[in-house]
């Protein structure tokens, strides 16, 4: 009788160890979900990796490259911000197209999706090209992001086969030389103007397009 | 009736002529399915296949038919292995560091320096290559000393992020993969040769060496092009290749390992 009411307790015991561990470690983390547009060749996929464990405490980081999905977990007491991690990514030359994060209490926060400002007159757009030097899937994903994301513009779409980045855009808010300085700012020669050294080394190695060389 | 002879001999030494071509191009002759394995480098150490699983950071045993043969070892972005006697070199692009395995026990290669993202070893007797992606050169280990071969840029005996090395015959072949071209290098660090840079890569990944070819994967191009050893083309692969991240001789076939595809092609002359 006294061993099966030691078994008991001991039973218990473990049961409400493990169910307060449990919960210790959902109150412990943050869980954060980011999918990033174009990754493609395992060389840079694993390079975001690197650049993601600057954050000191990550864990669990996964990285799918086909469906572009990372996770990771992150401590809670450390308050990482959902804004802090696309601005990580973005400014690591990769573009995150979403990003989601579940705190530890359960709430959750989301990053929208770049929209069409409300005041573009849609009816009256104009519609227009440029030359913007590139390689692969993940100079689409950021040069198709960063001019979607300029007030005024409709849409955009670059084609790394033609290089030719084509959007529409309501000229009472923004102009084509103003969407040509964000794409050179990326890092990305166009039609007419050069990015600097700096920002053409900062993209990773699968964006390195050859520069275009021009007469000063 | 002489005119006849001379087309007989003719039409015999075209024939002659073409099929020793034939035999000295490689033929697709299989397709392996590797299932859940993304294959990234591959080596053969006795007559242990290994292949490195990236994505899935492991190391893999297979069989001829691709199937995995006992557990997978666990290392973290494992990349372009080679083998040596009885020993695989794995270079970790997670840890920044080259894993010697010998029977599935784990050890590690002393450097002095640091590595960033090593991405491909190679080692001959006690000559070791090391591709340092990140730091754009090769770390060579040569007459007991370490010394650096490359650094960033696009001139001849420079490198933009380095994925592949091997030796032959006294010699170091890189591939500069994003610089698209391979380049030769001797023992001393003296630039011998860059080749491909006619070729239109878009990411020069892999590379394998034999006494008479050069070969260099493009991996966003989805073929393999074969050169001479003055960097001559010779022959093209394409058909049927799927983002090929590596290639090998093993058992006198050619193995292009087709990272986005999940699947080995093999060719044989």
């Amino acid at each position: 009788m006294k061993h099966i009411i030691i078994t008991i307790i001991t039973a218990l015991l473990l049961m409400m160890s493990t169910t307060e561990s449990v919960a210790q470690g959902k109150k412990d983390v943050d869980q954060f979900e980011v999918t990033v547009a174009g990754l493609g060749c395992p060389f840079c996929a694993y390079g975001l990796e690197k650049k993601l464990k600057d954050f000191k405490g990550l864990k669990k980081l996964k990285i799918d490259i086909e469906s572009g999905d990372v996770s990771f977990t992150y401590p809670s007491t450390k308050s990482l911000a959902l804004t802090d991690v696309e601005y990580k990514v973005d400014h690591a030359g990769y573009t995150a197209v979403s990003a989601k994060v579940t705190r530890f209490d359960g709430q959750t926060e989301e990053t929208a999706e770049v929209a069409v400002s409300d005041e573009v007159d849609l009816n009256n757009l104009d519609k227009t090209t440029l030359y913007v030097e590139g390689t692969c899937g993940m100079c689409e994903a950021r040069i198709n992001k960063a001019v979607k994301s300029v007030k005024g513009v409709a849409d955009a779409n670059w084609d790394s086969k033609t290089k030719i980045l084509s959007f529409s855009y309501d000229g009472s808010l923004t102009n084509k030389n103003a969407i040509e300085d964000v794409v050179v700012d990326l890092g990305h020669d166009t039609q007419n103007k050069s990015t600097t050294d700096e920002k053409y080394e900062a993209l990773p190695p699968c964006c390195h397009y050859d520069r275009i060389k021009r007469e000063n | 009736m002489r005119s006849l002879q001379l087309i007989v001999v003719f039409g015999f030494a075209l024939l002659l002529y073409s099929s020793c071509n034939k035999s000295h191009a490689w033929v697709a002759s299989e397709t392996i399915l590797l299932n859940d394995i993304t294959p990234i480098g591959i080596s053969k150490v006795g007559d242990q296949v290994w292949v490195s699983d990236g994505n899935n950071n492991r190391l893999v045993q297979i069989d001829p038919s691709g199937k995995p043969i006992g557990d997978p070892v666990p290392i973290e972005r494992p990349m372009h292995i080679a083998s040596s006697g009885d020993q695989l070199y794995i270079p970790s692009y997670g840890i920044d560091q080259i894993l010697i395995m010998s029977n599935r026990a784990m050890d590690t290669l002393a450097i002095l320096d640091s590595l960033d993202a090593p991405a491909a070893v190679d080692v001959a007797g006690d000559q070791v290559a090391i591709a340092d992606f990140y730091n754009h050169r090769v770390l060579l280990k040569s007459g007991g000393k370490w010394k650096e071969l490359g650094g960033k840029g696009k001139e001849p005996g420079q490198m933009h992020y380095p994925t592949d090395v091997q030796f032959h015959k006294d010699q170091v072949y890189v591939a500069d993969a994003y610089n698209n071209r391979g380049q030769i290098f001797d023992l001393d660090g003296n630039h011998i040769l860059t080749f491909g840079e006619d070729q239109n890569f878009n990411a020069a990944t892999g590379i394998f060496i034999t006494e008479d070819q050069v070969m260099l994967t493009d991996f966003e191009h989805d073929r393999v092009v074969i050169f001479d050893h003055k960097g001559q083309v010779q022959q093209i692969l394409a058909e049927g290749l799927n983002k090929p991240a590596d290639v090998a001789i093993i058992d006198d076939k050619l193995w292009v390992l087709n990272f986005a595809g999940k699947y080995i092609t093999t060719y044989s002359r």
